[in-house]
Order: C-alpha cells, then structure tokens, then sequence
C-alpha cells in the first residue's frame, strides 16, 4: 500500500486550476492528467526534475501551447479561448534567455512592454530597475544570463499583474542578486497580494516565500498542499532500533525516504505524528525525535519516493 | 539613464490618480486591463523601424553609392539617363519578398515566445507586426522611386498615372508571401536562396523535354499575362498586341492579376498568421 499524498487543496478561490490536463509531443505525453490547484494569493512552488513537465505547465496556462486533453483555468478564464485576457493578468518570467528584442536597449523594451500592459506602472519600474542595477542603455542582446533574468523580472513585475508565473526565476543570478531579488520578490508579494507561481529546481532559494509546494514527476503532478499541512504530515523520525528489526510493518507504503547509520534510522514518513510514532514504537523502534522537514529536504523527499 | 516613459502620447504613463499605486486585489474582478489595438499597431510600427534600421543604413550606403556613379556617368555622357518607368521598380518590389525576415529577425517560429506571449490574440499580433512591416516597406519602394526618379531626371510621362500603383501593390503582394513564409519557416533564407537556384537551374534545363512544362507554368506565373511582373508594373506580355514591344500598360488586366495575386497573397499570409507553430 503506498500513502495517498494529497493532490487537491481545499481553497475558496483558485487562480490557476488544471483538470486532467494532458500535453503530447509526437508520441510522448509531456502531461499526463495534472491537477494543478494554485489558491489566489499564494506562492506556489512547483518543483521537479529537468523534463518532468514545469515548463510545459506554465506554457499552457499562457495559451503558449494548446492541451490534448482536460481543462485550464486562469483567473477563472480559459486561455485558449480568452489568452489575450489572461496574458494581460500574467507576468511571466521564461525559462529561456530570449524573451524580448535583442536589437533593443533596455529602456526601449520597456517602453515596448508598456505599451502591452496598461496598467505598467513606472515610478515602481525605475525602482525595479535600480534595485536590480540594470543599465538601460544596453541593448537587450548583449546582456549576461543574470542581467535578462533581472529584466525578465522588472517586465513581470512593473505592471503588477494579479498572477506571477516565474519559471527558474533565479537561474543565472549571483547570489547577491538572488538575495536581492527574493526580498523584491516577497515585498511585491505582501504590496500586492498577488499568487505567484514559481517553478524550479532549486527550492531553498524560495523556501522563505513558498507557501505551497506541488511536485512533479514524468508529467504527472504527484502531490500538492499547503505547506503547512506538509509541515505537519511529512517528518524526519529518528529512532534507535534493536538488533534484528524487522521494520515496520504498519508504515508499509507511507515511508516516502528511508536513511540511517548502524542502529539508528532516519525516515521521512507522511502520516499523523502519534500515529507513526505509534506504529514504530509497536515494531520494537524506539523513537528519538519527530522534525519538520525543511521545504528542500521535503521536496527531495518526495521527488526520490518510489511509487 | 532614467527611466521615463516614451514621450509618445499613446505609451505615456497613466495619470497619477489612475495609477496603480495601492495593491490590486488578486480577484477575477480586479482584472488588469489588456491592450488597444490601435496603440499596439503604433508600437509595432516604431519596434519595426528599429529592426529594420540596420537593412535601411546599408541600403542608403548603396543608394549614396549609386547616385556617386551615376553622377559621374551622366558628367561623362549628359544624354545618357532615361526617365523612369515602372518596370525599374521591379527590385524594390523583389526586395520586399526579404523585408519580412528583417521585420522577424531572431523571432524563428519556435523562437516567437515574447511575441505569443503578449496580450494579443496570436494571429492578430501577426497581422499589426506585418502590417506595421507592410507600411515601411510600401514606404520603402516610395523612396526608391522618388530616389530613383529623381536621379534619372524625371518620371516616364508615357505611363498612365494607375501604373505608378503598380510597384506598390506588387511590392505588397510580395512581401505578404514573405511574411507567410518567415511565419511558417524556421530558415526562410533557405527557402529563398533554394528557390532562385532551382529557378537558375530550371533556366538552364528548360530545352529538356520533361522540363518544358514546368518552365512554361514558371514562366507564365513569372511575366505570363496574370504573372507577377504584371503586378509589379502594370505592363501586360501580349503577343497579341501589334505592337514591336509586347509589354504595355492595359488596367483592366493589371486589376484582374493584382486581384488575384493580392487574394493569394493575403490568403498566404492569413493561412501563416493562423498556423504559426507554438513556441
């Protein structure tokens, strides 16, 4: 029996909600079945490997691609039927470097994008700008992979869109900026309360923002919650166990990562504490301490589980 | 450098009172607005003539470059220049079969994500960027005339006043097919560059029996009766005109063949704008 992690959050207004959503290249299913449930006001991290689908994801929620299968809801819009309307709510930061006119200088691209996105608000763009330390006067195609990342973000931003959907938002940011770029990132959130949704793969550079986790593998979205719920079903237990154990029959299923040295173990179960603790204490292990797992070390977690 | 809006009306910031100081709700009711058509029209037309800056400098080098020699050529020889015709603005309207890839230049069809990913309905994003390329390259062939005009020492008064159109709307044909095929291609310089060494070979081969026809329908399509040069010039080829030239000026069959190119250009370029691959 394996535990049924769960896949549906309980939110009286979602911003983004896929059903059943199925995406195919040639013969291979890139998505196969996503539920994806992102609650207004949220910051969503989806995480996964290279190739398990984020990217994909996010194009279909732009009407970049088009499903071969279910629904797609964006701020309560299709956009397939309705893309210009939800692009206008979207500010997107791409996975790739080339997003924008490398003929243009900075400045002039953002004039450009302004011209999209009426409600663009320039005094917080010059401020953007500055705190990213951009030079304007530089054409958009000479720039480094951090400096379009930081444009990328001043684009998404300045308009200050309802939905910020961020694929890889820090890739190619020096730490100093990435810092600089989270706490930007986190005072938007709180002046604006809007969702956001990030994708990626490096997920303690968001934990401090992240609210939600959902977890992608091979195209299917394996879990999704609050983080708190995650804090509190998914746990580090250490236990000393006797000689001879047999393991734990009754967490057949619910042990999502297995670790430990000689006579201690170090599982990370998904199930209520007393209830885990329980049953390890029935099989003969005695347990030292239950922890909350970081949002990095829940992530890993749960991506290394074996179905 | 500040950072200031662009002083153009269309793209000036919102007012003070109207701009979005305290924090939108993250509410289905509290949607952002998307964009009027007419400013993005506006926008394409500026971002357009900055793709297409570089192509522009290197033809008013050429352009300077021409006017030197044929300066010193009608110093050397003063009865030497010919009016101008329309058949001499066959190149400005070859030329803009090119235009369309300078007007998408880095933007292949897979490369197209910031395009796509704007506020505007896909295909009608692709109609305001052609349409904006459209006006500089109609803009274009003006120019050239007027350039070419005036360094021939005038225009031909024998050519009724329509067929000073003609460049214009075989200019326009042609850059429809070039932009269907920049939207469809992911290397529309191959395409072009197969297609005149194919046609090069074809000439070459045309005597070869199995040839013939295909050369003829080439031909025909090329300077035939409804061809392409008819667009562009307003001169029909018919042989069954007595005359010692074969090429004059008749409207009714100008109007039939721009009509018809025009429908097949548009239908191209519509075909294109809808059938863009995603990006």
């Amino acid at each position: 029996m394996t535990a049924a992690l769960p896949t549906d959050i309980q939110a009286p207004r979602l911003a983004v909600q896929t059903r059943g959503v199925a995406k195919r290249y040639g013969r291979d299913f890139a998505l196969l079945g996503v539920d994806l449930q992102v609650p207004e006001g949220a910051v969503y991290v989806l995480v996964g490997p290279n190739g398990a689908g984020k990217t994909t994801t996010l194009k279909l929620l732009l009407g970049l691609l088009k499903p071969d299968g279910g629904s797609v809801r964006v701020m309560g819009m299709d956009p397939r039927a309705d893309g210009p309307r939800v692009r206008a709510q979207v500010g997107y930061v791409p996975e790739r470097g080339d997003w924008g006119y490398p003929y243009m200088t900075v400045k002039r691209l953002l004039q450009h994008h302004a011209v999209y996105f009426p409600a663009w608000d320039w005094d917080y763009a010059a401020r953007l700008a500055n705190a990213f330390e951009l030079d304007l006067s530089r054409p958009v195609g000479k720039l480094s992979k951090g400096l379009a990342r930081r444009v990328h973000l001043l684009l998404a931003m300045a308009h200050r869109p309802p939905l910020l959907i961020l694929d890889e938002p820090t890739d190619g940011l020096d730490p100093v900026m990435r810092d600089e770029t989270l706490g930007m990132l986190a005072e938007h959130v709180a002046e604006t309360n809007c969702t956001v949704l990030i994708c990626t793969h490096i997920v303690h550079e968001v934990d401090r923002l992240a609210d939600h986790l959902g977890v992608m593998r091979e195209g299917r979205l394996t879990a999704q919650m609050p983080r708190e719920t995650l804090h509190r079903m998914l746990r580090r237990y250490r236990a000393d166990i006797p000689e001879g154990w047999q393991g734990a029959p009754g967490l057949d299923g619910t042990v999502i990562r297995r670790g430990g040295v000689g006579r201690e173990i170090q599982w990370s179960v998904w199930g209520d504490e007393r209830e885990v603790s329980r049953k390890l204490a029935e099989s003969g292990a005695t347990v030292r301490d239950a922890a909350p797992l970081t949002l990095e070390d829940a992530a890993v977690a749960l991506l290394s589980r074996r179905e | 450098m500040e950072l200031a809006p662009p002083r153009r009306a269309f793209a000036a910031p919102l007012a003070a009172a109207d701009r979005v100081t305290t924090p939108p709700p993250a509410s289905a009711l509290a949607l952002n607005p998307a964009p009027r058509l007419w400013d993005v029209f506006r926008e394409q037309l500026a971002a357009a003539r900055l793709a297409l800056r570089r192509e522009a400098m290197v033809a008013a080098g050429l352009a300077l470059l021409l006017t030197l020699l044929t300066l010193m050529a009608a110093m050397a020889d003063p009865g030497a220049a010919a009016p101008l015709t329309p058949e001499d603005a066959i190149p400005a309207g070859a030329m803009a079969l090119l235009v369309p890839m300078a007007v998408w230049k880095e933007e292949g069809p897979r490369l197209r994500g910031y395009h796509h990913g704007m506020p505007v309905a896909r295909s009608t994003h692709a109609m305001l960027r052609a349409g904006a390329g459209l006006v500089w390259t109609l803009l274009g062939v003006g120019i050239y005339l007027a350039w070419l005009g005036a360094l021939d020492g005038g225009f031909d008064g024998r050519a009724p006043p329509w067929q000073w159109l003609a460049p214009f709307v075989g200019a326009a044909v042609l850059y429809l097919f070039g932009t269907a095929l920049t939207l469809l291609a992911s290397h529309p310089w191959r395409w072009v560059g197969g297609a005149a060494v194919a046609f090069v070979a074809l000439v070459s081969m045309s005597h070869v029996g199995g040839l013939r026809p295909l050369w003829d329908t080439v031909s025909y399509l090329l300077s035939g009766h409804m061809g392409i040069q008819t667009v562009l010039t307003g001169d029909v080829h018919d042989l069954t005109i007595p005359e010692w030239d074969p090429y004059l000026p008749v409207l009714s069959t100008w109007l039939k063949a721009a009509s018809l190119w025009l429908a097949a250009g548009v239908g191209a370029f519509l075909l294109a704008a809808h059938r863009q691959p995603e990006s």
